[in-house]
């Protein structure tokens, strides 16, 4: 081993000419007179003095870096616990409550309309236990709720709200089938008592109960959406502290480098380049990690969450439009009304350009035909808007244009059986009417159901992407618990272990 | 059927003008805010003699300004009639608007609707001594007003196919004065 000439002074060869040092009574420095040595910074012109603050400064540098890191991956790790395990999916829930309510008066008028005739339709009975489930799946959905709302006050009274309501609903409804079974009428010929206490139990439910339920669901989602985007861009600026910080780090340990390449002659220290090596694969990686979340999240938040939240809210709106044909058919006074709730709701499901022609039920369905019946999901552009709308404009090839594709030709299968009913009904023929409704004369009930079944596999077909996202975001930052600390603590231990043989030549 | 009290900002400054395809900085970040709101419209949005203006739109306004942290001083308001409403989002007459705005899909691809925060349901109104008015049926051959840009006259004639007879006029406030 060749001794490298120093350049400079070796450390305690020249002691500082602190004026303690003169005093013959101290046979030791006294502490005062080192750190005013220390203050002077001699000690900055010896070698050793130099190398230290290399060593330092290089050790400084990569506890930011992974101070940095902890902080961004801590980030990464609370959004994906949000969106993937606790808000995301109570909010979902909460969208279940929109649809269980809708789906309660749904099977209410079903039962109405049937009256004595127990078996029309999916049946008396049957209508029943689904009433009852949906009331069980509305109360589940309002936990959910009750919890999302944790200590927001206002929140937390609308659910209330919903739940009173829903008690004097099943009043309202229970005295509505009362008067139903006394009357045990024809069916589609209600008599108008039964109409009336009906009535009062649908507005109670579509001004109050609904309006509230989808607030519910508004707030909660843009609780979540505040928070995925305030933790995204959190995870994003971590990033980019990461790559300086690294950046930084490795700009120190280069400089140590070609110090001690410059001072002791040698071309490299081979513990220093490892450390440098492991502190540039350690940013790489850092960074490269986050970017890979901040994806997951987005592909979680946009995919997953959002298509989720807008596909069950499409087939809470298809329900209740559905049950609107039983109204128009039950309530023969409100008829044009119910006509027009369900053109609405039809159009928010997908409303294709009728130019200039007044929209109306006739041309929506002429609408649909012309714009549908040449579409196919994924290619061109989309002639019509809506939730299905904004899905095919969004939609990947493969899997999810395939479901989108069944799901919009089940969707003209169910407005062909409406026009057809729509038409018996308003040329005199109720009781046809209620047959093709109730699937007597046609498979109306059959043909919803596979709408409603392709609509569940297009909306799973999302669900599997956001499960998917989460798990790459979950299995991504497992490994991380320990990486950083880990990587860091080797990084300074290479650092110390090339230094050390240099500090011992000045022994 | 409904009304609804939405508060909509522009998300991009594309498609409506000629030159600008550049995104726009969100209104959540500026100083101050140039908010539309109706002049005409009783409880919600009316402009007063002096110039300013009041109703349940404006406090909601004021409320949600200030959540943005835009002092009430900072506020300016402007009438903005259902007819301009899209523009007057789209080249930057208005930061937000917040007044009733049916929330339809087709408005939202130009304009992006936060809210509802209050769900009205759209009613007839009619003169006080004329009682051959009781529901939406007997609208059918009666001169309805038709205000440039809103919906509402839709509902009556094209969905729900009363025949009415619809008389255009700008603004809310002159359906009430049309002779």
């Amino acid at each position: 081993m060749t001794m490298t000439p120093p350049r400079g002074t070796p450390a305690g060869t020249a002691p500082p000419p602190a004026p303690s040092a003169r005093r013959t009574a101290e046979p030791q420095r006294p502490r005062g007179g080192r750190l005013r040595a220390f203050a002077r910074g001699r000690w900055l012109r010896t070698i050793p003095g130099r190398i230290g603050v290399h060593v330092v400064l290089c050790l400084a540098a990569i506890a930011a870096l992974l101070a940095v890191l902890t902080v961004a991956i801590g980030n990464a790790r609370d959004s994906v616990q949000a969106i993937g395990h606790d808000a995301g999916p109570q909010v979902v829930a909460t969208g279940t409550l929109y649809f269980a309510l809708s789906d309660m008066d749904a099977q209410v008028s079903n039962v109405l309309l049937i009256g004595r005739d127990h078996d029309l339709g999916i049946g008396h009975d049957e209508s029943l236990r689904l009433y009852e489930r949906r009331r069980a799946e509305a109360d589940a959905a309002a936990v959910q709720a009750a919890q999302l709302a944790g200590g927001d006050p206002a929140l937390r009274r609308t659910v209330q709200e919903v739940l009173d309501g829903l008690g004097r609903y099943e009043r309202l409804v229970g005295r509505a089938m009362e008067l139903d079974r006394q009357a045990a009428h024809p069916p589609g010929e209600l008599p108008k008592q039964v109409v009336d206490a009906y009535r009062e139990a649908t507005d109670l439910m579509k001004l109050e109960l609904l309006p509230k339920a989808y607030n519910i669901t508004l707030d909660t989602g843009a609780q979540v959406r505040q928070d995925y985007e305030t933790k995204r861009s959190a995870v994003l600026t971590g990033r980019t502290w990461v790559a300086v910080t690294g950046l930084v780090a490795l700009l120190f340990l280069v400089a140590t480098q070609l110090y001690l390449t410059r001072t002791f002659r040698r071309v490299l220290n081979p513990p220093l380049v490892l450390a440098t090596l492991a502190a540039l694969a350690l940013t790489a990686a850092g960074a490269g990690l986050l970017t890979a979340q901040a994806g997951h999240m987005r592909k979680a938040k946009e995919d997953g969450f959002d298509s989720i939240l807008q596909l069950s809210r499409a087939r809470a709106i298809s329900h209740s439009a559905f049950a609107d044909e039983s109204r128009y058919l039950l309530d023969p006074g409100r008829a044009d009304t119910y006509e027009q709730t369900y053109l609405d709701k039809s159009l928010s499901v997908i409303q294709p350009d009728l130019g200039d022609a007044p929209v109306n039920l006739e041309n929506y369905h002429a609408g649909l035909e012309e714009k549908l019946g040449s579409f196919r999901a994924g290619e061109g552009d989309v002639p019509f808007l809506g939730f299905f709308g904004d899905e095919a404009r969004a939609v990947e090839p493969g899997r999810e244009a395939d479901a989108l594709q069944k799901t919009l030709q089940a969707y003209l299968v169910v407005q062909r059986n409406d026009a057809r009913m729509r038409e018996l009904a308003s040329s005199g023929d109720r009781a046809a009417a209620v047959d093709l409704r109730m699937g007597r004369t046609s498979d109306a009930i059959s043909d919803f159901g596979a709408y409603d079944a392709a609509l569940a596999a297009l909306t799973a077909v999302h669900q599997d992407a956001f499960d998917e996202a989460i798990r790459d975001a979950d299995g991504g930052l497992r490994g991380w618990n320990a990486v950083p600390a880990g990587g860091a603590a080797a990084i300074a231990l290479l650092i110390l272990a090339g230094v050390r043989p240099r500090l011992a030549e000045f022994r | 059927m409904r009304v609804i009290g939405a508060i909509t900002a522009i998300l991009t400054a594309a498609a409506l003008t000629a030159c600008g395809t550049a995104e726009r900085d969100s209104v959540a970040d500026k100083e101050s805010l140039v908010i539309g709101v109706k002049e005409d419209q009783p409880a919600l949005g009316v402009k007063r003699p002096d110039g300013t203006y009041e109703g349940f739109d404006v406090d909601v306004a004021v409320y949600i300004a200030g959540k943005l942290g835009v002092p009430k001083d900072r506020l300016t308001f402007r009438t903005t009639n259902s007819s301009v409403r899209e523009e007057a989002l789209a080249d930057g007459t208005v930061d937000l608007i917040v007044a009733t705005y049916s929330i339809t899909a087709r408005r939202k691809m130009e304009v992006t609707f936060a809210g509802p925060y209050y769900v009205a349901h759209q009613d007839t109104f009619v003169r006080a001594d004329d009682d051959s008015i009781r529901d939406v049926r007997d609208l059918a051959g009666k001169r309805i007003c038709e205000v440039t840009g809103s919906n509402s006259w839709r509902r009556v004639i094209e969905e729900r196919k009363v025949p009415a007879k619809p008389v255009t006029v700008d603004t809310y406030g002159a359906c009430i004065d049309a002779p």
